[in-house]
């Protein structure tokens, strides 16, 4: 098989709440291939969302270790996160996140921007990642002037900005029709044929069934498994 | 370079924040802009006043020692010889004598004017003020020796006694003696003598030799002894020595005569005056201080609102001093913004004052820095803790916040 881009070993998550330890995360073994197109699937509150905080480095497990492209994650200081964040990550999210008094261009550059590109390959790299996206021609558009799949379009092409290791979906089709919800899973299909590796969380086993392969997620643990009883 | 772009893109962004909250932007601001009109318009304003003020002061005053003396018992005033010895030191251009009266005066067969202030002078005096006399000619030697009947007039009392006329050579009573008019003194731009006949509320004024003068009233005493400095950069010196000689003079009693500088006058108000500027400036830099608090207070609601945003861009990669940046940067423009505007308002305000001032616009290059300075300062100062709030906040929950 290709190279590994992603491994968890043993993840536990804790968090202290009122002088209580809740356990999160309870020992997850994760490996992930490049070009892989993976699906987390769990129902709310199995721990899926803190597994894609980890996963997306925007938090760091207690225990455990987890290894992203080569990298060990540990308890880095938030600058260092934060660039790992910018290189190796492309985000997508639930409800787009788009800055709205921003155009669809300027919001494709903004991880570009922190990625420290001169402005000239910003410009550069974002239009070419609208193209890609097939949105070449609303370069110029602002948020509330596109449709719901259009503005996933655009936030998926800023999360393919800095050509990520992996990009991370959190529950993309959420805030979308059913149709669009499919053309964004189609696009996900050519990115991943194209060699992208993919992660998804969704509690939607018709989502998850996009992917080549689905692991679930249940009361913090994790295990390969059929869509069932999910 | 890099620096620099990463710098240009986030003012780029704070524009933008910035103009997408205008009305909201233009009260945080108002603080800021009210603040550094107060104090470029104050500063401003108070300067060009000084240095009008100052100027008419110093074309009259410079190198000018005014000695009068009260007198003891003994030695009732000044004398001739308290002149002569004055006269002898050294770095002494001229001194005149000064025998001030007044008198009712009259022109021969019209009306008399109730109030006439005549001073018995040297010739050293339009020796030293030579544009004074703009018609007709000074007192000269010659008068001072022959105690001649002979007077120059000033302005005032020419509209009075002759009014539309030509004096010269006209004879005016003064007191009942009658004198020859040798000369008339223009519209005086001697701020002293302008004030000493506001002062005096006279009808006009008339200079005579000081020897015609001690005939007419009858005395030796000489009211006050006008110095003229020849150095003015030792004039204190001067001042000092001219002391030592009425010491003397006044049997070693410090305390009935006074030599007055008025160097020394012009640097007492020099320094009253920028005093009075900076306690101004320092009032007025309070509104700069609740202009900043305004700032904070706007910077504080704007981290709030955009929780989310922050999260987004930590997410994408901004590192806690990128997102601490970008928002020093917004309340600096905002702060910037209301300095300028500031400081333009502020020139427009002192240029307008000025301007009914009738005084002369002096645009002053360190109250603009102070303000554009001031307001720098105060949007670092008052940014820094919302934008040390905005860096630290955690990805997580800024991206779950709803």
């Amino acid at each position: 098989m290709s190279e590994v881009i992603l491994t968890m070993h043993d993840i536990v998550k804790e968090y202290v709440v009122g002088g209580e330890v809740s356990t999160v995360l309870k020992g997850i073994d994760l490996t992930v291939h490049k070009g892989e197109f993976l699906a987390v699937l769990g129902p709310s509150g199995s721990g899926k969302s803190t597994l894609m905080n980890i996963i997306g480095c925007l938090d760091v497990p207690t225990r455990g270790e987890y290894v992203l492209d080569g990298k060990t994650i540990k308890d880095e200081d938030e600058k260092s996160l934060a660039q790992i964040r910018n290189k190796e990550i492309g985000f997508i999210f639930q409800s787009f996140f788009l800055m709205q008094r921003q155009t669809a261009l300027e919001n494709v550059k903004m991880p570009l921007i922190y990625a420290g590109m001169s402005e000239k390959k910003q410009n550069e790299r974002a239009r070419e990642m609208l193209e890609k996206v097939g949105l070449g021609d609303k370069i110029d558009y602002y948020p509330n002037q596109l449709s719901g799949g259009q503005q996933q379009r655009v936030a998926i092409a800023r999360a393919l900005a800095n050509n990520p290791a992996i990009l991370l979906a959190d529950e993309p089709t959420g805030a979308l029709d059913q149709k669009t919800g499919k053309q964004v899973m189609e696009l996900f299909h050519e990115l991943n044929e194209d060699g992208r590796t993919i992660i998804m969380i969704t509690h939607d086993a018709n989502i998850a069934s996009h992917a080549k392969r689905i692991v679930r997620i249940l009361d913090g643990n994790i295990g390969e498994g059929d869509l069932t009883d999910a | 370079m890099h620096s620099f772009g990463i710098i240009r893109q986030s003012i780029a962004l704070s524009w933008q924040n910035i103009k997408g909250n205008k009305m909201r932007t233009f009260l945080t601001t108002l603080g800021i802009i009210i603040g550094v009109t107060a104090v470029i318009s104050l500063i401003t304003i108070v300067d060009g006043v000084i240095n009008t003020v100052m100027s008419e002061f110093s074309s009259l005053g410079a190198g000018t020692l005014s000695v009068t003396a009260y007198g003891t018992p003994l030695k009732q005033g000044l004398t001739e010889s308290d002149l002569e010895e004055i006269l002898a030191l050294d770095n002494v251009a001229g001194a005149t004598p000064q025998i001030s009266t007044t008198a009712s005066g009259a022109r021969r067969g019209a009306d008399m004017v109730e109030s006439v202030s005549i001073k018995g002078i040297s010739e050293d005096y339009y020796e030293n003020n030579p544009t004074l006399v703009t018609l007709g000619r000074p007192l000269t030697t010659i008068d001072i020796e022959n105690e001649s009947y002979v007077c120059v007039i000033d302005q005032d009392l020419a509209d009075n006694l002759f009014p539309g006329q030509n004096p010269i050579g006209e004879t005016v009573l003064l007191g009942g003696i009658s004198y020859t008019v040798i000369g008339l003194e223009g519209e005086s731009d001697d701020l002293m003598a302008a004030m000493s006949a506001s002062g005096s509320s006279s009808d006009g004024g008339a200079k005579i030799p000081y020897t015609t003068a001690k005939k007419v009233t009858g005395t030796d005493k000489i009211t006050s002894v006008e110095v003229y400095v020849a150095d003015t950069n030792r004039t204190e010196q001067l001042q000092e020595e001219i002391e030592g000689v009425l010491y003397k003079a006044f049997n070693q009693r410090d305390d009935v005569y006074y030599v007055f500088s008025m160097d020394s006058l012009l640097e007492t108000m020099d320094t009253m005056m920028s005093t009075l500027t900076y306690m101004l400036a320092g009032i007025a830099s309070i509104a700069l201080l609740v202009g900043g608090i305004g700032i904070m207070n706007m910077m504080l609601v704007s981290v709030t609102e955009r929780t989310k945003e922050i999260g987004l861009r930590k997410a994408m990669g901004a590192t806690p001093g990128r997102i601490q940046l970008q928002f020093l940067l917004e309340s600096l423009v905002l702060s910037l913004l209301g300095g300028i505007l500031g400081v333009i308002l502020g020139l427009l305000i002192s240029l307008l004052v000025m301007t009914l001032l009738e005084a002369p616009f002096v645009f002053s290059g360190s109250a603009v820095a102070l303000g554009v300075g001031f307001s720098t300062a105060v949007g670092l100062i008052f940014g820094w803790a919302p934008a040390k709030k905005a860096s630290q906040l955690s990805p997580i929950d800024a991206l779950r916040s709803e």
